[in-house]
């Protein structure tokens, strides 16, 4: 399955793509030509120059400095949202799919409620009652998107929890923990890492959008969404402010979404054949 | 010969759409050492239902009643943590379908491995070499190299007997077989079927033998139990089942084998009638 992930030219180009903007916020502080809180009110609005590569915003900070930073909330916030949903998916889809009876019945209803408020009011409601905070956005975003997972792993759980196999752990003696950790989890992992990686692209656009609203990340902090939120201001007389944070957000979503179209491309056993 | 389980009145019922259903009905019997119990019957006659109700293996829909007395205590209504320490060390089970049995994401040595590892403390290399003594026993050539197969690259037959080598390695005092010939071709059947007589001569285990193949059971089971719609329709010793059977439904499961057997041999050679038990 590896190889014929490795074969896959889109998935390798997105996969390199997306290591490269890791990289890069990771390196941010090396390769940034400036200090992205560095206001300098004199230089505003600069075109593009070799002290300034993306040009300056509204303050006269750096773009390009700025953008390099900004890797760091969006992919982390997003990698933190999507490992809070997926933990809470799996324990709760887990545990309704394999236990069964009254701990599914109660399970499935809670996640019924969750699945019927529309998911953006929700996030919404949910920061207001918490106050504006960054990690009241990853909450909020995990509080409404674990019951999908949820719903999704005990699909695959309920599928495999009469298989031979889960019995034969059964009747070998092992405890429910184990079973479901060393037998379980790698059956539906697959599922599961194409779900993620559809999803990750969500996360992101999820928490820029906060950010744009001026619900999640504040201010002075460079993120890509708070960017863009900044620009905005700006939109009819210098609409150019708003390429940088726009243009990678969109790639970096594109990479990922692309790259959970590839893994299941790949992970598709008809595929395998061909 | 001392005896390992004792059932008494074991009632299996399941409640679907609030309707008690009851899957075994007031079974009782007993496995000695070294001796081998037969439950025959049809598909959904309730053969299965009374080796899961006996391990604990039914999940909470199903209710089972009466009990059944293994060393001294009684597996019905125990601690599920408590059964399952018994269950896969002293009652070892052998299943169906062995392709199916095995998790298709690991190597067949992990999967041995962890077995042993869940009930002894023995360290990975004489866990290892205790593989190694189970494929040489079940006579598995390259052990090796199937160690480090994973389950669909191996025969039904290979890994019916690898299952059958792990359960023997544990030392079980009680051994159930669920259909473990059902899944297979005749020819590895016939070579499964060898090694459950092998594990018979040893005189130490108690076997419970499930299977709707007449044939196979007048192989290796002592006694036999006929098992129709959820109740025991006759019991006695096999031989004396098969050649003089008391009940019309045991009559009618042979009239149909002997029927089955008639044609197959008038197909080889025409003008020779055989009785099912040769």
């Amino acid at each position: 399955m590896l190889k014929r992930l490795l074969h896959n030219k889109m998935a390798m180009v997105c996969v390199g793509f997306i290591l490269m903007i890791v990289l890069l916020g990771l390196l941010a502080p090396v390769l940034a030509p400036h200090d992205p809180y560095y206001n300098n009110i004199l230089n505003k609005f600069q075109a593009p120059s070799l002290e300034y590569p993306l040009g300056t915003d509204n303050l006269g900070r750096c773009v390009f400095s700025r953008m390099l930073y900004g890797v760091r909330p969006t992919l982390f916030l997003s990698f933190l949202t999507m490992a809070g949903t997926i933990g809470l998916g799996l324990l709760m889809g887990l545990l309704a799919g394999y236990l069964k009876g009254k701990v599914d019945e109660v399970i499935m209803r809670i996640i019924d409620i969750m699945l019927s408020f529309p998911s953006q009011i929700m996030v919404l409601a949910v920061i207001a009652l918490l106050g504006v905070n960054i990690q009241n956005v990853i909450i909020a975003n995990v509080f409404i998107k674990w019951a999908w997972y949820a719903r999704m792993i005990r699909t695959s759980v309920v599928q495999y929890t009469d298989s031979g196999f889960i019995l034969f752990a059964k009747s070998i003696g092992h405890n429910t923990p184990y079973i479901l950790w060393h037998h379980m989890l790698p059956c539906i992992a697959s599922e599961l890492v194409v779900l993620a990686s559809l999803d990750m692209g969500w996360a992101i656009l999820n928490i820029s959008t906060l950010s744009f609203l001026g619900l999640g990340v504040q201010a002075p902090i460079p993120e890509w969404g708070a960017m863009l939120s900044e620009a905005k201001n700006v939109m009819a007389s210098r609409p150019e402010q708003m390429l940088v944070p726009g243009v990678s957000l969109m790639l970096l979503v594109a990479a990922f979404n692309m790259l959970g179209d590839c893994l299941r491309d790949v992970m598709d056993p008809k595929e395998a054949r061909s | 010969m001392s005896t390992v389980l004792t059932v008494n009145n074991l009632t299996v019922k399941v409640t679907e759409k609030k309707q008690m259903k009851t899957l075994v009905a007031d079974m009782s019997f007993t496995v000695a050492a070294g001796q081998c119990l037969g439950i025959l019957g049809e598909s959904g006659s309730g053969k299965s239902m009374t080796c899961k109700a006996i391990t604990g293996l039914l999940d909470r829909s199903f209710h089972s009643d009466g009990e059944a007395i293994f060393s001294g205590s009684n597996l019905i209504g125990m601690e599920p943590n408590v059964l399952r320490k018994i269950r896969g060390k002293d009652i070892c089970m052998i299943l169906q379908n062995p392709m199916t049995s095995f998790d298709p994401l690991c190597r067949i040595g992990a999967q041995m491995a962890e077995g042993m590892a869940a009930h002894t403390e023995l360290s990975k290399v004489s866990i290892k070499e205790r593989c190694f003594s189970i494929l040489d026993r079940m006579q598995i050539r390259n052990p090796e190299e199937v160690l480090l197969k994973y389950p669909h690259q191996l025969s039904g037959g290979m890994l019916q007997r690898i299952m059958i080598g792990m359960a023997l390695v544990m030392e079980p005092k009680l051994l159930i077989a669920d259909e473990p010939t059902t899944a297979l071709d005749s020819i590895t059947q016939y070579s499964v079927v060898e090694e459950f007589k092998k594990i018979k001569e040893n005189n130490r285990v108690g076997m419970i033998f499930i299977s709707h193949d007449l044939g196979v059971l007048s192989q290796i089971a002592d006694d036999v139990i006929v098992m129709h719609n959820a109740k025991i329709m006759q019991r006695g010793k096999t031989k004396a089942v098969m050649t003089n059977p008391g009940d019309e439904y045991t009559k009618f499961l042979l009239a149909k084998k002997k029927a089955v057997m008639q044609k197959f041999y008038q197909v080889l050679n025409p003008g020779n009638e055989v009785s099912v038990c040769s």
